[in-house]
């Protein structure tokens, strides 16, 4: 080692300590997000900006460094005590911005701690002036109102609180608990008027169907017994030109024809009798004689139809002989009646029963046409029978 | 120190370029120190030196003359970029210049309230009913000097 002369180069490196200290002290980087507020002897003078900064050395000197991005305050718990005597614990959280670094280093001291009880403080004052139900379901009116309220208290510092939040309202636990007994209540009702309202649409409707099906019904039966009598005045009138088809023949013809008609219904009962299954023994009425009489008159009939000549007892009128009246025709059929009288029933000429008739004609002939076939096939026999029919 | 300038004196210009690194290296490892000036001047004396050997007074004083300087020239050239405009972040209210807004409270005596990302700014100006659109023409800290929008 070589001594130096010290005399000198002692001032020398005085000053470049000197040099080495102000450069480090007098140079400020402010990183993005900061502001740096600047005193001079102790009074504020300006603010520095994000970026490289240089600072009058001895003179000025960093004062406040602030944040000035947005930030987040937790608000604590706490308990507020609503408009209608409810004691109910908030929380909530505020978001506030510095956007004047001067202001709010020297307007206020601790600037953080006095908005959160600006906040706090103004959040109990809105919510005690509400109704617990208020409260719960107006939140977004609490956050609006402290806001401008706590947003108005802090401008002279130079600060914006962009949101409050309020994040929990808890009522007390039995409060609680009613409310959801409420809830649970309120539920049910409306449930059940639902149900009731359901019942009475279905009642309605399933009246409207039996109503409607009713009426239907109704229609049906009207409808069906205009039917009927249209039926029942087609039959009269086919009785009645029966009748008359029937009249008009034994006018014109003889007796005889209704004497076959009643002996071919006789004949044609006893062997319906005979040939029922449920019965294999016939028991003959007393008047069998009688009967039998019918019998005997109808092998009568045949025997002067097929002799081929007249009787004997007068001689046939050939083509228009007198013709008989119709009185004597009534009392010709009435004879004809009374001598073959029996308890065995009458068959009557009906639609509904089968007869001898209806079996040997092919089906799809009206009645009124099987009237007239049987009537035109007597023709010749009544002709012929005509002048026996008068002696009788 | 004194060990320092036997060093400086024995070694010549490199001592310069080693202290230069050494300065350099602690500036990025250092947080909040600004030691930059420091390197880049000891590496530009070791460069004067290696062109021009000068005594080590001399030598100290161009290496405190550099540190000065480039940090003066380090401001002025940020101070221009500055003035051209690259601040694009956290610019404040300042960004709200310009910008037409409704009224969400009537302005009464001179303060109202208007809609600005989902909440509301204090807005000063002439009296306006609520909904009125108006136009931000200043900033008074946190307050919106606002003029109506003509139609």
């Amino acid at each position: 080692m070589i001594p130096f002369d010290l005399g000198v180069n002692l001032y020398l490196i005085a000053a470049a300590v000197l040099v080495f200290v102000v450069i480090v002290a007098a140079v400020k980087t402010v990183p993005q997000g900061m502001h740096y507020t600047v005193e001079r002897f102790g009074r504020y003078t300006r603010t520095l900006k994000p970026g490289l900064n240089i600072l009058t050395p001895f003179v000025e000197r960093v004062g406040d460094k602030l944040n000035m991005r947005e930030q987040l305050l937790d608000v604590p718990s706490q308990e507020v005590i609503t408009r209608d005597n409810a004691t109910v614990t908030a929380n909530g959280v505020t978001f506030f911005q510095v956007l004047d670094a001067a202001r709010a280093a020297y307007e206020v001291t601790d600037l953080d701690n006095a908005i959160l009880n600006l906040t706090m403080t103004n959040i109990r004052s809105v919510m005690g002036s509400m109704d617990l139900d208020e409260l719960l379901s107006n939140r977004d009116e609490i956050n609006q109102r402290v806001l401008r309220v706590v947003d108005a208290a802090v401008d002279p510092w130079g600060v914006k609180i962009t949101r409050i939040e309020i994040k929990d309202i808890n009522p007390p636990p039995e409060t609680t608990a009613a409310m959801t007994r409420q809830m649970k209540a309120e539920r049910e009702k409306r449930a059940m008027v639902l149900e009731a309202e359901g019942d009475r649409a279905a009642a309605v409707a399933r009246a409207e169907g039996e109503k409607q099906s009713l009426i239907l019904a109704a229609e049906g039966r009207r409808e069906a017994a205009y039917r009927d009598a249209e039926g029942r005045e087609r039959t009269a009138e086919a009785e009645a030109r029966a009748t008359e088809v029937v009249s008009t023949a034994i006018e014109e013809g003889s007796i005889q024809a209704i004497n076959y008609f009643v002996a071919e219904k006789y004949v044609g009962a006893l062997r319906d009798i005979a040939a029922a299954p449920n019965q294999r023994t016939l028991i003959l009425p007393i008047e069998t004689a009688a009967t039998l009489g019918s019998l005997a008159g109808i092998a009568e009939i045949a025997r002067d139809a097929f002799s081929g000549g007249p009787g004997p007892a007068s001689p046939a009128p050939e083509g228009g002989g007198p013709r008989p009246s119709p009185r004597e025709i009534e009392r010709a059929v009435e004879a004809v009646i009374a001598r073959t009288a029996s308890p065995v029933p009458t068959i009557t000429p009906d639609n509904d029963t089968p007869d001898s008739a209806t079996a040997e004609v092919p089906p799809g002939e009206s009645r009124i046409e099987r009237i007239r076939r049987l009537t035109t096939r007597n023709d010749a026999l009544g002709a012929r029978l005509s002048g026996e029919t008068e002696d009788r | 120190m004194i060990v320092f300038l036997a060093i400086l004196r024995d070694l010549g210009p490199y001592v310069w370029f080693i202290v230069g690194a050494l300065f350099l290296i602690a500036e990025v490892m250092l947080p909040g120190v600004n030691l930059i000036w420091f390197g880049v001047a000891a590496s530009a004396t070791g460069l004067v030196d290696l062109a021009v050997p000068l005594g080590w007074e001399l030598q100290m004083v161009c290496f405190l003359a550099i540190s000065a300087i480039s940090v003066v020239a380090a401001r002025m050239i940020t101070m221009r970029s500055i003035s051209t405009g690259t601040e694009e972040v956290n610019r404040g209210p300042s960004s709200m210049i310009g910008r037409e807004l409704a009224l969400a409270d009537p302005i009464v005596n001179g303060t109202g309230r208007a809609l600005f990302a989902d909440s509301t700014w204090r807005v000063a100006g002439a009296d306006q009913p609520a909904g009125t659109r108006v136009r931000v023409v200043g900033i008074d800290a946190s307050t919106l000097v606002v003029e109506p929008v003509e139609r």
